[in-house]
């Protein structure tokens, strides 16, 4: 058990993984979710339901 | 928007499957949920935690209605990715192709490759990238796969290895075009590092091309 300071992004329902990539990178930071053309999937949702997937999930772990 | 979380190790649904250092770093933080009986409540490590842990790969539609999820982010950083596709009259050379990627896979999962492949045996189709190599690093590892492709009769093949600046850079190329939603029914396995690294490559490409489509991530 430890603690460590973080840089966090709450979403809230509805809010799209293209939208919710787009507010990380202006942040200069990355975050592990889906993928879909036109990134029109919930990033609020079924995604994390299934374990949530990433193609960078090898190197930063699965959404959950 | 900065947070100071408190973290622990929690079990999960399945165990990930990350390797470079993040092992066991769960990406959601906190999940708020309203639940059958009305309550809109907060998830985390330290409340409601059975709730949590359900939330986390338990399947959607089951345990209420997310209201938000809280995701921890990673510093940004460039991706090495290299891609195929090589459309076949022949399934001997499929097979042939799906034999070399079965056995550089071990070698790309060290070298901390991620991303989405789908094949059948009229076609082969991946796009791969890692934060962990240069653009020479992916050139050299994957141009044998991509001459060995070539060289296969009934094969016509497309490849390029590219390096993105960052995950935007890969995101916004990516979202141009395409549509969303496919009637298709998934089923999934968890393959076991030591069915890859099989000496019998050959033979799991047999297999795999006895399923009407196949994908792997």
């Amino acid at each position: 058990m430890g603690s460590h300071v973080t840089l966090v992004f709450t979403f809230g329902a509805g809010v799209q993984w293209s939208e919710a990539y787009e507010a990380v990178s202006q942040h200069n930071r990355v975050i592990v979710g889906g993928i879909s053309p036109r990134g029109s999937v919930g990033a609020a949702g079924g995604w994390l339901a299934g374990g949530g997937h990433s193609l960078i999930a090898p190197n930063y772990g699965l959404g959950m | 928007m900065a947070s100071v979380c408190k973290k622990k190790n929690s079990p999960d649904l399945i165990e990930s499957h990350s390797h470079h250092g993040f092992v066991g770093v769960d990406n959601v933080l906190e999940i708020t949920v309203v639940t059958a009986d009305g309550d809109h409540i907060i998830a985390n490590a330290y409340r409601n935690e059975d709730l949590f842990w359900a939330l986390r790969g338990g399947g959607g539609g089951t345990w209420g209605v997310v209201t938000s999820v809280t995701y921890q982010t990673h510093p940004s950083t460039s991706f090495s990715s290299a891609f195929l596709l090589a459309n076949s009259t022949n399934v001997n050379s499929t097979q042939n192709l799906l034999t070399e990627i079965i056995r550089l896979t071990p070698s790309l999962v060290e070298q901390g490759y991620g991303g989405y492949g789908v094949g059948a045996p009229g076609q082969i189709l991946f796009f791969l990238m890692s934060p962990n190599v240069t653009a020479e690093q992916t050139q050299a590892t994957f141009s044998p796969l991509f001459e060995f492709a070539i060289s296969q009769p009934g094969l016509s093949v497309e490849n390029y290895t590219l390096l993105y600046q960052d995950f935007s850079q890969f995101y916004e190329l990516l979202s141009t075009d395409g549509l969303v939603g496919i009637p298709s029914e998934i089923s999934s396995w968890l393959l076991p590092k030591d069915v890859i690294e099989t000496d019998r490559p050959e033979e799991l490409a047999s297999e795999l091309l006895k399923l009407s489509d196949f994908g792997y991530l």
